[in-house]
């Protein structure tokens, strides 16, 4: 048992430590491959020579290229991420303040896309048949197609504009006021979770009809469960493991979608500071906040698979890496 | 003929039996593509308004008005006329970023599922990596190296989609690629670059264009969230997702302005996806990769 | 103790099963024979409600002085695992792949007994000494990918007779199973029937199995019960049609010799196929491929008693003088 819980962790951990190692080299190596030269693009390229001689001393940009990234990777450890050129503040402390929107933004849709999936796709399963699914269908197609900054407009326009019933946006701390911030986050979380929900729900409602034919079903009946007992009690788990993969599969686009939330709802979070960032050229704060936003999924992205190693006991027991789906 | 009763397979569920009818998905599909691309090409010749006119009298009118069916923006700009010249941005970013981006991550797919053993899986962990990146992520890196515009845009999606179609093409090449008559070819010396575009790419081509037309929908969103969010189509170039942008500071006055762009964006979007699904159901590519042909 | 009589399964339109008469009595063991889509494990699962979800049920199926037949699911489920045991035909796929084996058994003691917590456990330990799996401890917390399809057969039986069921139904138990292995679990259920008086109703393919475990057998052919026979009486002396040509085809066993002599063939063949599902001839469904059909075989043919408890559906049973 406990054996096959470390093999789980560690060789996930693994994968967690490679892909944050790529990850890194890519907005690293993208910044100066399409970008040049770093000073000119904070200052502008028609900056005085001097300026930019004297910015590249500043922030240490004539080091050699491994000794700059390593440095900026030891950041991160030592909470030294250098000082924002347009704006003064400290990058590590910025960061810091801004995870905490941005993560329960992406945490809070998760679940409440998982969880309302799982409960209209099992309904629409277990109540079949074909008007449902043709339902299910149509709401996830719309899904897909509704962009998340249009449908956070029409929510605004809504509950906030029309009914006046929320705020239209803005953020207030969770540890400030729970029951503020829980009302100031409905919105962003409902606007965020609706594509990928109507993704979801399409998933666990076939996936249930199919998990509702196996055989594990009939014999759960056999031992004296009722039909919706059987498939509630034995089929749910089952369905949960292709869920949590296609979850899994969303992380990054649900990150990408809060980052734009972020910008509909004035939320002071990651995405936030990235746009703001990425309009000022800030060239050393976008990398390493990009780096942060990337290091969020990787590391939702390790929980995830972590759990549906722990919820699957066959994939332990295979040798290397689960094959998904 | 007298086959001897078959006595010894298992009692069988009734196999119901294959029914293959012209996917509606496809008409659908085709009919909201046709009329997303109908209207793309009328703005070259006809727009109702000239699209950059400013017109004071007409500012913030509402939807209805005679002359403006779709309302007026704040400075007085027909927004049907706006959606329409819109139409041609969005088709013209996904368009072009996706068969560059599959083109390119077509090649990295082949190639890797070419690749022997550990190469293969440094490859593509790789890729898997790049399709982990959350897109927005990486094209607002690449915003702040490039100017705003549309071929930032293009150049931003282009990056954000090598690493999906070359996820997309793996799996199907290395089946392909253990198949009797492709390992045969090897054996007649034929070289990795002949068999990988002679017997691998066209046995994929279905999942390839299935892969094309739902990127060009996701395409359209990227192209809407990145002039949202002011890296993309810059003025005077209308876009739909420009026209959001300008449409919520003034939710409260002028509702009106956010659902027409909206809507537009949902349009092409679904009718891509759906022409995808169509697609996917009448060139059936699961069957045609198990049969190999 | 059971009593079927006109059972109808049906999917939409179309009638997969009818089955007019089958009696189970206390203790005794049934077989039912027939090709693959004959219908037979269909007839197994209705008995126990367990029915694909879009199959109507129709006729009567009497157990312990109830109606089966138009019971609620819940009521249903009330009968099966604690009078009605159920053996499923691929063990490798009738496990809950992520839960535990012991656990999976537990359940059934939990659903269908007054035991809790420890004595649970006690229980299905003890149920697994019972069907002879070796180290129960070890294996009640093993998952079904650990064990082998026979020990996972083992487990399902163990599921069945949990809760001392009046009545145990095995769906082609070994079908899927290693033919070393069939054996063992064939002798398995005989034995733990006879020890606990428990009536079986044993479906399978194979003739020679059913009539090493069963004292009656049944045969089905198209959804229809043919005949019905002591084990050895059918052996001896089949007297439906496709009885006899089913044993001619099974040249192995006694009384297929004497069936080739009297046709003159000495491997006997079942001409034609099976047709699908709903293209049986009216009448006797057997016609088209019986070489002793006459036109009065567009009829219905009635149920003739036999000796004993047997009957048989034919116009025309071997030993008669009629066709060809």
């Amino acid at each position: 048992m406990n054996s096959r819980v470390l093999l789980v962790f560690t060789r996930e951990a693994m994968t967690l430590f490679v892909s944050a190692v790529i990850g890194s080299l890519v907005v690293f190596g993208l910044l100066r491959l399409l970008g040049g030269d770093v000073a000119l693009m904070i200052l502008g390229q028609e900056a005085a020579p001097e300026a930019a001689i004297a910015l590249r001393e500043e922030l240490g940009l004539n080091r050699p290229w491994h000794v700059q990234y390593l440095d900026w990777m030891g950041g991160f450890f030592t909470g030294n991420l250098g000082r924002s050129y347009a704006g003064g503040y400290d990058i590590f402390e910025q960061i810091s303040d801004r995870l905490g929107p941005t993560t329960l933004l992406a945490f809070g849709s998760l679940i409440v896309s998982i969880t309302i999936a799982l409960a209209i796709g099992t309904y629409s399963a277990l109540n079949a048949r074909n008007a449902r699914g043709t339902a299910v269908d149509v709401f996830a197609q719309l899904g897909i197609a509704v962009p998340s900054f249009w449908a956070g407009l029409l929510l605004v326009y809504l509950f906030a504009v029309y009914l006046g019933w929320l705020p239209a946006g803005g953020y207030v701390p969770m540890l400030e006021d729970p029951r503020a911030s829980l009302v100031s986050l409905i919105l962003p979380i409902a606007a965020l979770s609706l594509g990928s929900t109507a993704v979801k729900t399409r998933f666990v409602r076939s996936a249930m009809l199919d998990v509702m034919n196996e055989d594990y079903i009939r014999t759960a009946m056999a031992k004296g469960r009722t039909f919706n007992a059987a498939v509630l009690l034995h089929g749910l788990r089952n369905v949960a493991i292709p869920v949590l993969t296609v979850s899994t599969l969303q992380l990054g686009s649900l990150m990408a979608g809060a980052i734009v939330i972020e910008n509909v709802f004035v939320i002071p979070g990651l995405g936030r500071l990235l746009l703001v960032a990425v309009q000022g050229r800030e060239v050393l704060v976008v990398q390493s906040l990009a780096f942060v936003i990337l290091m969020i999924v990787l590391v939702m992205n390790f929980f995830m698979d972590l759990s549906y190693g722990l919820l699957d006991p066959r994939i332990a027991d295979r040798k290397g890496k689960p094959t998904h789906g | 003929m007298a086959d001897p009763a078959p006595l010894t397979a298992a009692d069988g569920e009734a196999v119901p039996a294959v029914r293959r009818h012209l996917p509606l998905a496809l008409i659908i599909g085709g009919v909201l593509v046709g009329l997303v691309v109908g209207v793309a090409l009328l703005s070259y010749i006809w727009t109702p308004h000239d699209p950059a006119r400013i017109n004071v009298r007409s500012r913030l009118v509402p939807p209805g008005t005679p002359g403006f069916p779709l309302g007026a923006d704040r400075l007085g700009r027909d927004m049907l006329t706006q959606i329409i010249v819109g139409a041609r941005t969005s088709l013209y970013v996904s368009i072009v970023a996706t068969l560059v981006a599959l083109v390119v991550g077509t090649a990295i797919g082949l190639a890797t599922a070419a690749a022997s053993g550990a190469r293969q899986s440094v490859m593509s962990r790789a890729v898997d990596v790049g399709v982990a990146i959350p897109g927005i992520l990486i094209a607002l890196v690449i915003a702040t190296a490039l100017e705003p515009g549309n071929t930032a845009s293009i150049i931003a999606i282009v990056i954000w989609f090598i690493p999906i179609a070359a996820r997309v093409t793996i799996g199907p090449a290395r089946q392909i690629l253990a198949l009797d008559y492709v390992e045969a070819a090897y054996a007649y010396g034929r070289s990795r670059t002949y068999v990988l575009f002679r017997h691998v790419l066209p046995n994929i081509s279905p999942i390839l264009i299935v892969q094309a037309s739902i990127m060009f929908a996701s395409g359209i969103l990227a192209e809407a969230a990145l002039s949202f969010l002011g890296i993309g189509a810059q003025p005077p170039t209308a876009s739909w997702g420009r026209l959001l942008k300008e449409a919520q500071p003034m939710i409260d006055v002028a509702p009106g302005l956010m659902v027409f762009p909206g809507a537009a964006i949902m349009v092409a979007v679904l009718g891509f996806n759906i022409l995808g699904d169509g697609l996917r159901a009448w060139l059936d590519p699961r069957q045609l990769t198990q049969a190999g042909h | 103790m059971l009593t079927i009589r006109d059972l109808r399964v049906s999917v939409g339109p179309l009638e997969l099963v009818h089955i007019e008469r089958l009696d189970i009595a206390q203790g005794r063991r049934v077989g039912l024979v027939g090709e693959s889509g004959s219908g037979k494990s269909i007839t197994a699962m209705s008995i126990a409600g367990l029915q694909p979800r879009e199959a109507r049920l129709a006729g009567s199926v009497r157990f312990e002085d109830r109606e089966l037949v138009g019971l609620s699911d819940a009521a249903m489920a009330k009968v099966r695992g604690a009078r009605i045991g159920f053996i499923p035909q691929d063990p490798t796929r009738a496990l809950n792949p992520t839960t535990r084996v012991g656990p999976q058994v537990a359940e059934a003691l939990r659903l269908n007994t007054d035991l809790g917590g420890a004595a649970i456990r006690a229980r299905v330990l003890e149920l697994f000494a019972q069907v002879r799996l070796p180290e129960p401890e070890v294996l009640y917390q093993r998952y079904p990918h650990q064990i082998s399809g026979g020990q996972q057969q083992r487990v399902l039986i163990a599921m069945a007779i949990a809760a001392r069921p009046q009545l145990l139904i095995a769906d082609e138990p070994t079908t899927a199973l290693d033919v070393t292995v069939q054996n063992e679990i064939l002798r398995l259920i005989l034995d733990l029937s006879r020890a606990q008086r428990m009536a079986l109703l044993f479906v399978s393919h194979e003739l020679g199995v059913v009539r090493a475990v069963c004292d009656d057998i049944g045969v089905i052919y198209g959804g229809r019960m043919v005949e019905l026979a002591s084990a050895g009486a059918l052996a001896e002396t089949p007297r439906h049609r496709y009885t006899a040509a089913l044993i001619g085809a099974n040249p192995g066993l006694p009384g297929g010799d004497e069936i080739a002599a009297m046709t003159g063939r000495r491997f006997a063949v079942i001409e034609g196929s099976v047709p699908a599902a709903g293209r049986f001839p009216a009448g006797c469904r057997f016609r088209n491929r019986c070489r002793h059909a006459t036109a009065a075989c567009a009829e219905d043919p009635p149920i003739t008693p036999q000796g004993g408890n047997g009957w048989v559906k034919c116009w025309h049973p071997v030993g008669t003088e009629a066709g060809r």
